[in-house]
């Protein structure tokens, strides 16, 4: 990339330049995040339009008061309590989706990996089924936290299992996530026998829980989940040019200094957290995990200092598009964003795996 | 060292051994199909069972009320289902041992390879959309039709990728995969314009049931099952050849890459005739030929017809639980799933020190 021979001054600027670009390039994606989250709460049956939307937040904020079940009444109440939390709700998700897939991916050396096909998600929506039909929960903590630890533990089964498997000699990333996938159609089975078995909860609700939606979220749910989320995602950002180290080999990483299986443990451990905080409230959302950071990549080369941010800003725009075309194909919410992510994921997933080769490592 | 006298005994009787295996699975078949009709939610008894699907067939017409309804419910609607299981878990077992010896990949089967999403994508489309894409053919005949020529994409992409990126076995079944997640996303978007009423049955049915089937399509599970059966016995040598690497296929004088289409063809054919009444019914075919294996070996005249009668008993057993678990009729696939995908996670990992 730089020239041989180049100055000193010639590659601080260089370097600069390039950094700069990126930065740029972030703080775009910022300001479209923006733009659709008033596009995103605009959609729907009652008719807002986008600057009234920005209107009603500020004056919510500043503490504005109406008039009980007038207009304006119900077009904030509409604004800031059903549309509003949904919508950082997708944001929390895309955010600690695929941060996490960017740091997996990493952290395994497998390009193919993310919370979803190493079968965490599965998993951790199992236990979720567990904590709230059949109560049974690992440790004695009421609500949401319970049902959250309970989808952390399950969600350690399969990444202890997947990196037990990726431990073994000659294993091909391609068989790794062939393993990650059985176990999630093992867990998505366990999901539906359970969910079916001991209440009178139909298939389809089954169904939509494997599929993911940001439906019916509310204020209450959000606390948990964006803390850890944050929490999670800051940490990472920290961890990144550990995750470079790592991305280079273990041998290399091992002689810089660097407690490989330590570090390996941590990261699957806090992603595993992450994901487990997500699922427990919007179901399984598919692909996000591994489609996003590798458009980031293709933009900004592999540098995971870079990386892990670009995810966390281009992450809930995925989300939020995919959650604006389904409501605008489906005014009555029966295309869950889940199927709009895994139309865009399935192909790309399958031109992942034919490209493997040449890949942008 | 061994005479030849010694080494034909020695091979009649592990071909008894076979045949006794063979044998002991058809008396399984028969014996789970009445144990399958005998479940359910009206109560009636092993042995009752029995009796009543005898008398029926014997032509003894039931007399009292207690009789008839016994009669209506035992042979109109648990029989065909029993018969269905048993006739797609043979079809289903079958194109899985067939897929697994001509793609030399221990991890094929309908499912994995993405088979059975594209016929159900293609059933999907008929049902839903009521696209025919051979007009001019009676229902079920067309929504077979279209299930056949969808199942046929996911058979062209995995011959198309296996031979210009010469991906390894687990690249493709991973193609396969991601096929599935394709299909089934469309099929998904299909479904919003299904009639609401009808979106619980188009979900159930993604999971694999036997629920719908009756006498009137039983016709057709049941000719996909004898058809794959005998057809792969059949050519179960020529399976055997193609099962060698390419160039030892082409100096026994056989065009590999042309029978290797005509399997697959065949394959996808069967399994677009069963999944279009059943719905996606997974990991079948990759557990049965497996299991198979390590009792028999991988000579495929012997692996072909113990696999559909090992496949029968399987998806037998598995309904029956399905019936028993489920408050409302529990998915069979999901039973299916849950034995099927540690299995698969078993082979995966065992894959190269593998009987083949």
């Amino acid at each position: 990339m730089f020239r041989k021979n180049a100055s000193d001054d010639e590659l601080v600027q260089k370097y600069s330049a390039y950094t700069f670009k990126k930065m740029v390039i972030i703080f775009g994606g910022i300001l479209t995040l923006f733009l659709l989250m008033g596009i995103s709460i605009t959609v729907g049956f009652r008719d807002i339009d986008f600057f009234q939307v920005y209107t009603i937040v500020f004056e919510h904020i500043t503490g504005a008061t109406y008039e009980y079940h007038s207009d304006e009444w119900w077009d904030d109440w509409i604004v800031c309590n059903t549309r509003m939390p949904k919508v950082v709700a997708g944001i929390m998700a895309g955010i600690g989706l695929t941060v996490s897939g960017a740091a997996m991916q990493s952290v395994m050396k497998n390009p193919l990996a993310d919370p979803y096909t190493t079968g965490i998600s599965s998993a951790a929506v199992f236990g979720v089924t567990i904590a709230m039909i059949m109560g049974i929960t690992f440790a004695d903590i009421n609500g949401q936290y319970g049902i959250v630890f309970n989808a952390f533990i399950f969600g350690m089964i399969p990444a202890a299992v997947v990196m037990l498997v990726s431990r073994m000699n000659s294993i091909s990333p391609a068989t790794l996530i062939l393993a990650g996938i059985a176990i999630s159609y093992f867990f998505s089975a366990l999901d539906t026998l359970v969910m079916t078995m001991a209440t009178a909860e139909t298939i389809k609700s089954a169904y939509l829980w494997q599929i993911g939606s940001l439906d019916g979220l509310r204020w209450v749910d959000l606390p948990l989940m964006t803390g850890i989320v944050i929490t999670g995602s800051i940490i990472m950002g920290i961890l990144s040019k550990k995750l470079n180290i790592l991305s280079a080999g273990d041998e290399s990483a091992t002689s810089l200094g660097l407690n490989v299986n330590n570090y390996r443990l941590l990261c699957l451990m806090l992603l595993s957290l992450m994901t487990a905080s997500i699922i427990s409230f919007t179901g399984i959302i598919g692909f996000v995990g591994l489609v996003v950071p590798h458009v980031c990549r293709i933009i900004l080369g592999s540098d995971n200092k870079f990386i892990i941010p670009a995810c966390a800003v281009l992450g809930p725009i995925v989300i939020l598009s995919a959650d604006i075309i389904g409501k605008v194909i489906s005014p009555m919410g029966d295309l869950p964003m889940g199927i709009i992510m895994s139309f865009i994921g399935g192909p790309v997933f399958l031109m992942l795996i034919i490209k493997q080769r040449r890949e942008m490592w | 060292m061994m005479s030849a006298d010694e080494f034909v005994k020695k091979y009649l009787f592990l071909n008894t051994r076979r045949l006794m295996f063979v044998g002991l699975c058809a008396i399984l078949v028969l014996v789970l199909i009445i144990l399958n009709i005998s479940v359910g939610l009206y109560d009636i008894s092993f042995w009752d069972s029995y009796r009543v699907f005898i008398d029926h067939i014997m032509g003894v017409v039931p007399q009292t009320l207690e009789e008839i309804r016994e009669d209506r419910i035992i042979f109109g609607q648990r029989a065909p289902r029993a018969i269905a299981a048993a006739c797609v878990g043979a079809t289903l077992a079958v194109s899985g041992a067939a897929m697994q010896s001509t793609l030399k990949n221990p991890l094929a089967d309908p499912y994995t390879t993405g088979i059975s999403s594209g016929a159900s994508m293609g059933v999907c489309v008929f049902v839903v959309l009521g696209i025919s894409i051979v007009p001019g053919l009676s229902y079920d005949l067309g929504m077979i039709v279209n299930a056949f020529l969808f199942a046929l994409i996911p058979a062209a992409a995995i011959i198309l990728f296996s031979r210009i990126f010469k991906a390894s076995p687990t690249s493709v079944i991973l193609i396969g995969i991601a096929i599935m997640y394709v299909f089934s996303a469309c099929s998904s978007l299909i479904k919003l314009y299904a009639d609401p009423d009808d979106l619980e049955v188009v979900y159930r049915w993604g999971l694999g049931n036997l629920g719908s089937a009756n006498w009137d399509n039983l016709i057709y599970i049941a000719s996909a099952g004898v058809i794959s059966t005998v057809l792969m016995t059949i050519i179960s040598r020529r399976l055997n050849i193609l099962s060698m690497n390419d160039e030892s296929v082409m100096s026994l004088g056989m065009d590999p890459k042309k029978e290797r289409a005509l399997v697959l063809m065949a394959v996808s054919l069967c399994t677009a005739m069963v999944v279009c009444f059943t719905g996606t019914i997974g990991f079948v075919g990759l557990v049965i030929p497996h299991i198979i294996r390590i009792f028999m070996g991988s000579n495929n005249t012997y692996l072909i017809p113990a696999s559909a009668f090992a496949g029968a008993v399987f998806l037998l057993a598995a309904d029956s639980v399905a019936k028993v678990a489920g408050t409302y009729d529990l998915p069979v696939g999901v039973i299916t799933s849950i034995v099927g995908g540690p299995m698969f996670l078993y082979i995966l990992i065992k894959q190269r020190r593998k009987t083949w």
